[in-house]
C-alpha cells in the first residue's frame, strides 16, 4: 500500500509499504477514504518532535471502511463506515473509565520512555513519534486500529466524509479547548490562532454561551474565515498591539477566557522572539510559547487560560508571576476524543454545524509532500488540506 | 591416598568435604606446623612438615583425603551454599495499581500459566498440580533454562508465595500481595522476587534473565501484567508497516511481543534481541526486516473482509 512517511526535516515521501495486519485481538483494519494533515503534523515536519524514525508513517486524522476485525472486536463488522479518534484508548483503565481517554494507561507500548520524561505516560497516538507509541499513522491506504471496540465511531447517516472527518481530531480539540475555558453565558473569549483548531474553538465558544469571540492571527485569509464563518472579531497582531487592543475591546478588563490554539511554533517578534529561536536551535527550549505568554498576560484577573497545545517538552519564560498574581486558572490537555465524538456528531447531524468549512485544499495522497510544504508555509490561503488515497 | 584426590588440584565445588571454618583452621595450623617442622631436624621434623603440608592442602583445596576415605564431610552442600548466599543474590520489588478487584488480580496471578504472557523471557509455565509448576525460560543468546517451583503460601485474594525447588538451575523465591487501594480505585499488586544466581555458566544465563537493569525489567513486567489484566492484550507495534525499504533497527524499550489470540503474519525475520542501556532507560535492539518486495493487495477485500487471522 502507499503511505506518507517521515524521512527528516521537511522530508515526507509517499512510499510503497506492506499492508498492516491484525496483531492484537482487539485490532481492526480500516481502509482509508479520507485523511487530513494536522497543524501538529507540522511540528513533525519541522523536526521539533524527538523520537521519530525514518520511515515512520504519519497522520492521525482519518476515516474509512472497516475491512477486517480481530476476534475480540464485537461491535464492528467489515463494511462499517468509521471515523477513528487520533488517540488510542483501552476503555478499561481508570482514566478511560473516567472519560479521560487521552490519558489511557495501557495503549503506549513505549510507556517507559514517556514516563521518564513526563512522570506517567499518556495514551498512544497515531503517527506521532515513538514517545507516543510509534503507531503507524492514518495518511495511508490502510491503517491498523488498536482497541477498535473503543475508538472508532460508526457513521450510519448519509453525511459526507468531509462533514465527519474532523470528529477524529480538530473538532473535539477545539470543543474541548472551549470547554476547558469554563465559558459562562455572556463571556468574552479571545482565541490565539485561526488555524483549523482555532476556527472550531471559535464556533465552540459560541456554543458554550460566549457573547463575543475575538480571534488573533496574522494571516489575512484565516482572519477573514474567522470573521465570515466564525462570526468573530479579529486582531491582526502584525498590525495591532494585541494586549492594548484586547484591553480596549473589553472595557479595560481583559477577556474572561483565553484560548491558545497555536502550539509550540508561535511567531515570536522582538527580543523574546529572538531568544526563543536561539533557545530552540540550541535545543534548550522545545517550544516557542509566544501565544501562551501573551494569553497569560492578556487574560483578565481571575480568568481562565485554555491551552489546546501541542506541547512536547519544555517552555521557557512563562510569566508565572502574572498567572499567580492574577489568580488565573490554566487548563490544558490532549483531547479526550472518544468522549466528544458522539455528541458532536449529533450536532452535525442536526445541521447545527458543518466543520467542512475549514477545508481549503483537496488533494491526492500522492501529493502529500507538496501539501505539507504548502500548509507549513501558509501558501495559497491554505487552512486545511484533506487527502484522498 | 585416593587416586582421584592425588590427581586434581582444581577447586571443585562438588568435591569439597571440608567446612569453611575448618578449612581456615587447617590452613593456619598447617602453615604453622610446616614452618615449625622445616626448622627441626630428624624424623620429628619431617613428620611435622608432612602433617603441616597435609593440613595446608586440605584447607586450601577443601578436600581431605582422610574424610573422603571415611565418607565424611563437614562442608555445606551446594544447595545450602546457594541459600546462604541469599544475601548476595538479587532482590527485586515493584508494585502497581490495577483497575481490578483483589479477587480478579489474585485469580489472574494464581494461574501461573499467565506468567509467560507478560514476564520477559519466560516462555512457558506449566501447572503440575499439588502446588508445583514447571518454568521454561529462553534467554537471548540461546540459553534455555528450566526449573520447578512450589507454592509455599496461598491466601486467596491476599497473597501468594513460591520458591524454586532445591537443586534447580535457578534459585528463585517470590511473593505477590494484593491489597485494595484506600480510595477504592482498584488493587495494589506488590511483587517481591529473590534471585540467587548459581555459579558456572548458568549463573551467567540467570544474569541475562534479569538483564543489566533488573529493577527496570521487573517494572516492565508489572506494566505488562496490568495491561494484560485490564485490557486482555499488551500494546505493541511489532509487525506494523513502515516506510523504510531495507531492514531497519528500531529502538523500543522492553516490548514483550504481540498479544494473545490472533497473531497476524508479522513481516519480521531474524529477530534478535540484546540488552543495552541508554541513560537510565532500558532498551532492546531488534532487527526488524520488512518484506520490501512482496506487497499484499487488499483491493479484493471490500465488504467481504474476513475476521480473525491475518494474512
Amino acid at each position: 500500500m502507499r503511505a506518507v512517511c517521515w524521512f527528516g526535516r521537511s522530508d515526507v515521501r509517499v512510499e510503497q509499504v506492506p499492508d498492516p495486519q491484525i496483531i492484537n485481538p482487539r485490532d481492526a483494519i480500516v481502509k482509508t477514504t479520507l485523511t487530513a494533515i494536522c497543524g501538529s503534523d507540522l511540528h513533525l515536519y519541522d523536526g521539533y518532535i524527538p523520537t521519530m524514525k525514518k520511515g515512520d508513517i504519519l497522520g492521525h486524522e482519518f476515516m474509512g471502511k472497516v475491512v477486517e476485525v480481530g476476534p475480540e472486536v464485537k461491535n464492528l463488522r467489515p463494511g462499517d463506515r468509521v471515523v477513528v479518534p487520533f488517540s488510542i484508548s483501552c476503555g478499561q483503565c481508570y482514566f478511560c473509565q473516567h472519560g479521560m481517554y487521552s490519558l489511557c494507561d495501557n495503549s503506549n507500548p513505549n510507556a517507559q520512555m514517556a514516563e521518564n520524561m513526563y512522570g506517567y505516560s499518556p495514551a498512544g497516538l497515531f503517527g506521532y513519534s515513538h514517545l507516543m507509541g510509534g503507531y503507524a499513522g492514518g495518511q495511508a491506504e490502510y491503517v491498523r486500529v488498536p482497541f477498535a471496540d473503543i475508538g472508532p465511531l460508526k457513521i450510519e447517516s448519509g453525511l459526507g466524509d468531509e462533514q465527519v472527518l474532523f470528529l477524529s481530531d480538530v473538532f473535539p480539540t477545539g470543543y474541548m479547548a472551549a470547554e476547558n475555558g469554563n465559558i459562562q453565558q455572556g463571556d468574552t473569549v479571545a482565541v490565539w490562532g485561526c488555524g483549523p483548531v482555532g476556527q472550531l474553538a471559535i464556533k465552540s465558544a459560541y456554543m458554550f454561551g460566549a457573547a463575543r469571540v475575538i480571534a488573533i492571527d496574522d494571516v489575512p485569509f484565516r482572519l477573514e474565515m474567522a470573521r465570515t464563518q466564525g462570526q468573530a472579531e479579529t486582531i491582526n497582531f502584525q498590525e495591532q498591539r494585541v494586549l492594548e487592543t484586547l484591553r480596549d475591546m473589553t472595557g479595560g478588563m481583559g477577556p474572561d477566557v483565553c484560548i491558545e490554539a497555536t502550539g509550540m511554533e508561535g511567531q515570536g517578534r522582538g527580543l523574546v522572539g529572538f531568544y526563543d529561536r536561539v533557545m530552540q536551535a540550541m535545543r534548550l527550549e522545545t517550544g516557542r510559547p509566544v501565544a501562551l505568554r501573551e494569553a497569560i498576560v492578556a487574560c483578565r484577573k481571575g480568568g481562565t487560560v485554555s491551552i489546546a497545545g501541542v506541547y512536547g517538552g519544555f517552555a521557557n519564560m512563562i510569566p508565572m508571576g502574572a498567572a499567580f498574581n492574577k489568580a488565573l486558572t490554566i487548563r490544558m490537555g490532549q483531547t479526550h476524543v472518544q468522549k466528544y465524538m458522539q455528541p458532536l456528531l449529533n450536532r452535525i447531524q442536526e445541521g447545527k454545524i458543518d466543520p467542512s468549512f475549514i477545508i481549503t485544499h483537496r488533494m491526492q495522497l500522492n501529493e502529500a509532500p507538496q501539501a505539507y510544504q504548502m500548509f507549513r508555509d501558509k501558501q495559497d490561503d491554505c487552512v486545511k488540506v484533506v487527502l484522498r488515497p | 591416598m585416593n587416586s582421584q584426590s592425588s590427581r586434581s588440584f582444581k577447586l571443585n565445588l562438588g568435591n569439597i568435604n571440608v567446612g569453611d571454618s575448618e578449612r581456615v583452621i587447617s590452613v593456619i595450623g598447617g602453615s604453622a606446623l610446616l614452618l615449625y617442622g622445616m626448622f627441626r631436624r630428624g624424623l620429628r621434623g619431617t613428620l611435622t612438615t608432612l602433617l603441616g603440608g597435609l593440613l595446608l592442602y586440605r584447607g586450601t583445596v577443601g578436600r581431605c583425603p582422610v574424610y573422603q576415605s571415611l565418607g565424611v564431610s563437614t562442608a555445606r552442600s551446594p544447595q545450602e551454599l546457594a541459600r546462604m548466599r541469599h544475601q548476595q543474590g538479587v532482590k527485586l520489588d515493584e508494585s502497581i495499581v490495577v483497575n481490578k478487584t483483589p479477587q480478579e488480580a489474585y485469580q489472574f496471578w494464581h494461574d501461573f500459566s499467565n506468567m509467560s504472557r507478560f514476564m520477559n523471557y519466560v516462555e512457558q509455565v506449566q501447572d503440575q498440580g499439588g502446588g508445583r509448576s514447571h518454568w521454561v525460560a529462553q534467554v537471548p543468546g540461546g540459553i534455555r533454562m528450566e526449573w520447578d517451583a512450589e507454592l509455599i503460601k496461598d491466601k486467596p485474594n491476599d497473597m501468594i508465595s513460591w520458591q524454586s525447588v532445591p537443586g534447580s538451575d535457578v534459585n528463585q523465591a517470590g511473593s505477590v500481595h494484593f491489597e485494595p487501594t484506600p480510595d477504592g480505585r482498584g488493587t495494589r499488586v506488590e511483587l517481591h522476587l529473590d534471585y540467587v544466581p548459581p555459579a558456572g555458566p548458568l549463573g551467567h544465563a540467570v544474569v541475562n534473565l534479569l538483564g543489566p537493569d533488573p529493577m527496570n525489567q521487573i517494572k516492565e513486567n508489572m506494566r505488562r501484567f496490568k495491561e494484560l489484566l485490564e485490557t486482555g492484550e499488551i500494546p505493541t507495534t511489532q509487525g506494523q508497516p513502515t516506510g523504510s525499504p531495507q531492514a531497519q533497527t528500531t529502538t523500543i524499550p522492553g516490548q514483550k511481543g504481540p498479544g494473545q489470540g490472533q497473531q497476524g503474519t508479522m513481516s519480521q525475520q531474524g529477530q534478535q534481541g540484546n540488552m543495552s542501556e541508554q541513560g537510565g532507560t532500558q532498551s532492546q535492539q531488534r532487527t526488524v526486516s520488512q518484506q520490501g518486495g512482496a506487497q499484499t493487495q487488499r483491493t479484493g477485500r471490500g465488504s467481504s473482509g474476513r475476521s480473525g487471522t491475518g494474512k
